[in-house]
């Protein structure tokens, strides 16, 4: 069960990161709505933040590095569980981008992976965690060249919900 | 009154944890059902998570709460089980390892006396249950304090010359089955 733990908000952490990268437009900033006609932020690099579960007030850091071509993006990274006696965890995303769609898979070893899709430039997106009793999780975002902003929500009666800041390093 | 060899405490646990995981696993069937976000959804009234005065923040509600479908639906999955004893007569614990309920004060085992034996046995279970139906966490409270008392004196009457509480007051006992060893 803690592994699928682990799997699920470093899915969540991971995909969100991910697709809020190609989110929003250069130059806007941070809260505002995302641009559906402005060029993608310059998002390859190092960044560091934290994620919050406003709900149960748990929080902890995060580490991601990105890469992005033309077609596709990718990310590896690691989120602290120390609050949640997890220790820090790492894991992966890759996704594909045509047009002003991006689909994305997430995975984390052999316990569990996810996908979601995002159409447009809207800063949000959906995914599901093949784990037994995780559920899925909604996000949303905005993106500029030095911050990514974001909302969670997974959507068990009782699952945790909050905000992940990343700024480049 | 026990009667039985010296095996019957050791039975007693072993039936325990057979009914045990038995109620777990019916628990996981549940948390795949309507019922497991039931009972979700009254987890957070009772509790009243996201809420800015509740207690019930930090780590651990968290982890619990990832599991809610199946945790907040854990005391009826393990109730239902129980609920043989009174039902049928006997658990499916009890008919593994060869055991059953006997009177321990009138000549015959009554209906009455498995139901009083089962409702303070499984207080702990019902109690939680009728506490997320209510969304009453004071309830909740109560009922947990009175479950690990029933319990903990449980697992001492198995150790010590000494009945267990579910067991003095409805007057019966545990016995092997008629033709066991």
């Amino acid at each position: 069960m803690k592994k699928r733990t682990v799997v699920g908000y470093l899915a969540c952490v991971f995909a969100g990161a991910g697709l809020l990268a190609y989110l929003g437009c250069g130059g806007s900033s941070p809260g505002s709505t995302g641009c559906t006609t402005c060029p993608l932020p310059s998002l390859a690099g190092s960044w560091a933040g934290t994620w919050t579960d406003t709900r149960y007030n748990v929080t902890g850091p995060i580490t991601a590095t990105l890469q992005q071509t033309a077609t596709s993006f990718s990310s590896t990274g690691t989120i602290d569980l120390t609050s949640l006696g997890l220790g820090s965890q790492n894991g992966t995303a890759t996704g594909t981008i045509s047009g002003n769609a991006l689909v994305f898979t997430f995975t984390s070893g052999a316990v569990g992976s996810g996908s979601g899709t995002l159409t447009g430039t809207a800063g949000s997106g959906t995914g599901n965690v093949t784990a037994m009793n995780f559920g899925g999780f909604t996000f949303t975002g905005t993106v500029s060249d030095t911050i990514i902003d974001g909302t969670f929500n997974f959507t068990s009666p009782t699952g945790g919900r909050g905000t992940i800041h990343l700024t480049k390093r | 009154m026990e009667h039985g060899s010296a095996k019957l405490p050791l039975l007693r646990l072993l039936t325990t944890i057979v009914d045990l995981t038995l109620g777990i696993l019916l628990g996981l069937l549940l948390s795949n059902s309507a019922i497991g976000p039931f009972f979700a959804d009254r987890a957070v009234a009772m509790l009243r998570i996201g809420s800015t005065d509740t207690v019930w923040k930090g780590p651990i509600p968290m982890m619990i709460g990832i599991l809610g479908t199946f945790a907040y639906a854990l005391p009826l999955s393990i109730l239902l089980i129980l609920l043989t004893e009174p039902l049928v007569g006997t658990s499916p614990g009890k008919l593994i390892f060869g055991l059953q309920i006997a009177s321990a004060g009138p000549p015959i085992l009554s209906r009455k006396q498995l139901w009083y034996r089962s409702a303070v046995k499984t207080i702990f279970f019902w109690g939680l249950v009728l506490s997320l139906l209510l969304g009453s966490w004071i309830l909740a409270v109560c009922f947990t304090i009175l479950g690990l008392a029933v319990s903990f004196n449980f697992v001492l009457s198995l150790f010590l010359p000494m009945r267990s509480i579910h067991e003095s007051l409805s007057q019966t006992c545990v016995a092997r089955s008629p033709g066991d060893v």
